[in-house]
């Protein structure tokens, strides 16, 4: 060991480029100045990323240097060209572009998806939604996507910001993918008809604002898939014979259909301006859904109430609900949902504050029961009447709770908030190995 | 050789290239994917495990970090990567560092290979290639005309 010697250049070249994986394609691409030794090293990496960060440098002045957003272009596609060059006969995993580029560029993108397939990789993830967005209609070369025998290695297609149109004749090349990400590639048309043709083997699958058309209907269809998760604006949402695990939406819809989805235990709803009724939405899911373990619901005010015992989620596990609460609501009417969910373990509650109205008298509380709560999760908490009145509630009936977590809310007397939080809450515990924390 | 501690561990011997010997427990030990193939393929049971491309020095700083990263459970995460911080920092200078770079990697500790690879990694980030020169002592062996193609062909990374 001595400090004269060249330990570095000594390593052999597998761990060099262990460590040049590291650096972004800007700081690995000037080490091939160092020596003989580094000159191509730099290309053995499994993931090329190119964004704006890993090819000008962090540093401001870098990008202020060049005068013109075109000269700033030019220099990005040549840096991304050459490493292409660099790396030919290589092998990568994933090359992933996030960045604006004009339509004189188009032709490099669809040879930088060429490459990528022949140096055989499993992602290609494009992000061009940056302003201005001269991309909107580059549309994704699905005439490039391997067929046959090779078709198996390449699995994730992710884009943002441009187009997905499969000509009819290559709807089969998507065959192969098993997870697909689409954010802001309009497919209203038929876009979505081919993807669901076209990907046979998908297993999940993410349309964000992706200008469906108002019915998404899946009719056993796409029987691979396990995770879809959508945010749009649409009427009619029908997830009907399927295999999928976990279903994930927001926005706006009003109708949810859910039949024949034996597999179906995570459902996560985010409906800011519903029109629909939170009874109408449990009542569809613990008809439609037998098998729910997870729930989690986000319906801005029209949250409470919540359906009569006429429902039951018989699997429910975790119950996640976001509720703005006004002051004059009666938050006990959570219960209902409660009392339908028999096996319930974890309830984690979201507040949020509502309009300000009178208060309620004080009533008696039920004495029904849960066996199987173990954890309760409050955030925002501001000791409101209703608030508190949950909370004891909870502490009262949950005889096997072994967590109550108040995450009080911000607020200019934290701290007496908290103590008092933590005095009243603490003398109401049925169950002594209840732990009460107050944060 | 497999001792047995009092709370029912199984302790294994590990032996640096320079002949020292290391007891720990085998779950410690198994974190490195090479010795827990080792063991599962039987090489543990006469005698201690040799290591011959580790010596005593690294291998002790190894065992620190195998050490620390079994016992923490996730909840811990914070607290871990400020140990793992204040680990490579310890190590303090870059030869050291791929001597531990070399050990993770034949050990095959792929948070630890990893740990380093970024410190290590970081230690370039938005140097000049003179500036690394000089901190690695890396000779310049191109001539003048081969150092200007290579910096032609790049010249946006320069800029």
């Amino acid at each position: 060991m001595g400090g004269g010697g060249d330990h570095i250049s000594e390593l052999p070249d597998d761990i060099l480029a262990i460590i040049l994986s590291f650096l972004s394609i800007r700081d690995a691409v000037r080490t091939r100045v160092l020596s003989r030794r580094w000159r191509y090293l730099y290309t053995r990496r499994s993931l090329l990323h190119f964004d704006a960060s890993s090819v000008f440098g962090d540093g401001e002045d870098n990008v202020v240097k060049y005068s013109s957003g075109e000269e700033l272009r030019s220099i990005f596609v040549t840096a991304v060209d050459q490493a292409f060059l660099h790396c030919k006969g290589l092998k990568i995993r994933t090359l992933k572009v996030h960045y604006g580029l004009r339509n004189d560029y188009f032709c490099h993108i669809d040879r930088w998806v060429e490459s990528s397939i022949a140096m055989e990789a499993e992602t290609i993830d494009f992000n061009f939604s940056f302003l201005p967005q001269y991309c909107e209609s580059y549309n994704f070369p699905c005439h490039l996507l391997p067929i046959g025998k090779d078709s198996s290695r390449f699995k994730h297609l992710s884009l943002s910001g441009c187009m997905l149109r499969i000509p009819p004749a290559y709807t089969s090349r998507l065959n192969c993918l098993s997870t697909l990400d689409l954010s802001h590639v309009p497919l209203r048309d038929s876009g979505l008809e081919s993807i669901i043709s076209g990907c046979s083997s998908l297993t999940w699958l993410r349309l964000i604002n992706c200008s469906l058309p108002m019915t998404l209907c899946l009719n056993g269809q796409l029987l691979s898939l396990k995770v879809l998760i959508v945010e749009d604006v649409l009427r009619d949402v029908q997830m009907i014979s399927l295999n999928l695990e976990c279903f994930e939406f927001s926005g706006h819809a009003q109708n949810f259909t859910f039949d024949d989805v034996p597999y179906l235990n995570k459902v996560l709803l985010t409906l800011p301006n519903a029109s629909l009724k939170s009874s109408s939405i449990c009542s569809t899911l613990a008809m439609g859904t037998p098998g729910l373990q997870l729930l989690s619901l986000s319906l801005g005010i029209e949250m409470l109430p919540l359906p009569p015992s006429s429902t039951r989620f018989s699997c429910l596990k975790q119950l996640i609900l976001f509720i703005m609460v006004s002051t004059n609501l009666d938050l006990l009417a959570i219960t209902h949902i409660l009392n339908a969910s028999p096996v319930l373990e974890i309830l984690q509650l979201k507040l949020g504050q509502g309009s300000n109205g009178g208060q309620r008298e004080k009533r008696e509380y039920s004495s029904h029961q849960y066996l199987h709560l173990k954890e309760v999760e409050i955030k925002r908490f501001r000791d409101q009447w209703n608030e508190m009145e949950l909370a004891i509630y909870l502490l009262r009936n949950a005889c096997v709770l072994q967590r109550m977590v108040v995450e009080v809310a911000e607020n200019h007397r934290m701290e007496d908030l908290k103590e008092r939080v933590g005095n009243t809450l603490q003398k109401e515990k049925i169950n002594p190995h209840t732990e009460l924390i107050v944060i | 050789m497999s001792i047995t501690t009092e709370n029912n561990e199984k302790m294994i011997t590990l032996m640096s290239s320079d002949g020292e010997e290391f007891v720990v427990e085998e779950a410690v030990a198994a974190q490195s994917q090479t010795i827990k193939h080792l063991i599962e393929d039987g090489c543990s049971t006469e005698g201690s495990i040799p290591l011959p491309n580790v010596t005593g020095r690294v291998l002790s700083e190894v065992i620190q970090y195998c050490k620390k990263h079994s016992s923490s459970d996730d909840k811990e995460e914070k607290e871990l990567e400020a140990w793992d911080a204040e680990f490579v920092k310890a190590a303090d200078d870059h030869v050291a560092l791929t001597d531990l770079m070399m050990a993770a990697n034949f050990l095959d500790i792929k948070g630890l290979l990893d740990l380093v690879a970024q410190t290590l990694a970081n230690m370039i980030t938005g140097k000049s290639p003179e500036e690394v020169r000089r901190m690695w002592n890396i000779k310049n062996d191109f001539t003048p005309e081969e150092a200007e193609k290579v910096r032609k062909e790049n010249q946006w990374a320069f800029e």
